[in-house]
């Protein structure tokens, strides 16, 4: 959800390693078949559930001169969460969870990026889930941009990580028997405009 | 064996529906013998909405002011049902009461669902208008026996139970806990009243409980797969008190409970039936 963070972090990243090719903010669109925004929690302390939205859009922009001013706004379909078991699945878009009736997005917009290493950074934004908004930070890596071969438009491709407390964002049931804490994961893949 | 006493109470299931039993049964004799008198056996009806918060809260945790989330708005709906039931008490004889239960589903609805309106979608209209018949028609048939017996209290109890097993059925656990709780919260009502009525159904105890159930049902249609058909089926209970008066046997004192009881039963199992043969199958 960091991701535009991320896109800030790869500007960083090219701003250094390939000044001769400097540009103004460059942007990309999500590109949906290879970006996916997964999760774990734990359940009873016996193992951790995996999940993942498999429906993640928006768009970022890489500034290879000021990477802070960088930026990515994403879109969630919570509707898309999928865990493997229909009937959780079910349940996760339930009111007990992402309550996917009366919330039908949500929305990570990046709002500051830290250079932590050559391809890393902390890319904090916020994120907005079950209609509260509150800041989440995301450890960044950028893994490549490349040249499509076929469209001969640049690639980006990210990997984010964190964790979030989801009673930060009112969802409380059960909180105990499934963790408070979720960790993310995020692989991003943006296709130059 | 060792231990299951404590399992069970850990099991938010069974805690929310042993808190909203128990905690009626210890508000209404704390509020009559605090407050005393012909208030104190009003007052005793805020029971029902009270346990009804405290076992929202047990499951869902305090939510924020303002609420964001319908979940969120339920626990707020059944607080401010109490207290327009404890105006409602001191204003009894001096305002008519049957508009106000009209009014009152459509502002909860208005509060619940204003977003589903944002397309102005002829359906989602639809729905909405339905929801408010139907709220107001269990307000009304409320009001209209409230002070029979046990009726009224009797059926906010069936009701809940009802909505309970739909919810669970179309996967939303907490509502489902949530309608167990005004059920429950209701019974424990109830147990005062047993073997003999010691405590009217007063309006704070009928906006407090009607508000609650109705808040979860209307929660129950706009936001979850339940099936909204189910719940419609369950409205039968809300004409259980005008069918009784109308049985022969209903006067009767073994017959007459008896008559009562299958009337009131029989549209929550159909309901719960319905729910179970209507719902979706999992292809895991």
């Amino acid at each position: 959800m960091r991701l535009s963070n991320l896109a800030g972090i790869t500007a960083v990243v090219v701003a250094l390693a390939a000044p001769q090719v400097a540009t103004a903010a460059e942007p990309f669109a999500v590109n949906k078949p290879h970006t996916i925004v997964s999760f774990t929690v734990d359940r009873l302390g016996l193992t951790k559930v995996l999940g993942a939205f498999s429906k993640v859009d928006g768009e970022f922009t890489v500034d290879r001169d000021n990477p802070a001013a960088s930026s990515a706004n994403l879109t969630i379909d919570t509707a898309s969460i999928y865990t493997g078991f229909e009937a959780r699945d079910k349940h996760l878009r339930s009111p007990d969870f992402f309550n996917v009736q009366e919330f039908p997005e949500m929305k990570f917009v990046t709002s500051k990026v830290e250079r932590t290493g050559e391809k890393t950074a902390k890319v904090t934004g916020n994120l907005t889930l079950l209609g509260v908004t509150k800041p989440v930070t995301l450890d960044v890596t950028l893994n490549a941009i490349k040249e499509d071969a076929r469209t001969k438009k640049n690639l980006a491709g990210f990997s984010a990580r964190g964790t979030l407390k989801r009673s930060d964002f009112g969802m409380k049931y059960l909180v105990g028997a499934i963790s408070d804490e979720v960790t993310l994961s995020v692989e991003l893949l943006g296709d130059a405009k | 064996m060792q231990g299951l006493p404590i399992q069970i109470l850990d099991d938010p299931f069974v805690l929310s529906a042993v808190l909203a039993a128990l905690l009626p049964l210890l508000a209404a004799g704390i509020l009559t013998g605090g407050i005393g008198g012909t208030i104190g056996i009003r007052a005793a009806g805020c029971a029902i909405a009270l346990a009804f918060v405290i076992a929202h809260l047990s499951i869902l945790g305090w939510p924020p002011l303002p609420p964001r989330s319908s979940l969120q708005k339920i626990v707020y709906i059944a607080l401010i049902g109490l207290l327009l039931g404890v105006v409602l008490d001191f204003l009894i004889d001096r305002v008519p009461i049957r508009p106000v239960a009209l009014v009152w589903p459509g502002v909860i609805l208005a509060w619940l669902g204003w977003q589903q309106l944002h397309g102005f979608e002829v359906l989602d209209l639809a729905r909405l208008v339905l929801l408010w018949f139907a709220g107001a028609f269990v307000f009304d048939r409320l009001l209209a026996f409230r002070a029979v017996e046990i009726i009224a209290p009797t059926m906010v109890l069936v009701a809940g139970l009802g909505m309970s097993a739909i919810a669970m059925i179309g996967n939303a656990a907490s509502l489902s806990q949530l309608a167990a709780a005004v059920a429950a919260a209701t019974g424990g009502f109830l147990l005062w009243n047993w073997p003999k009525q010691r405590y009217p159904f007063s309006m704070i105890a009928l906006f407090g409980a009607a508000s609650a159930l109705f808040g979860v049902g209307a929660t129950i249609v706009l936001f979850t797969r339940a099936s909204s058909f189910a719940l419609a089926i369950l409205l039968g209970i809300f004409a259980a008190g005008f069918i009784r008066a109308r049985l022969p046997l209903s006067d009767r004192p073994v017959w007459g409970p008896i008559a009562f009881g299958i009337i009131v039963m029989l549209p929550m199992l159909l309901a719960i039936a319905a729910a179970f043969f209507v719902a979706p199958v999992s292809t895991d």
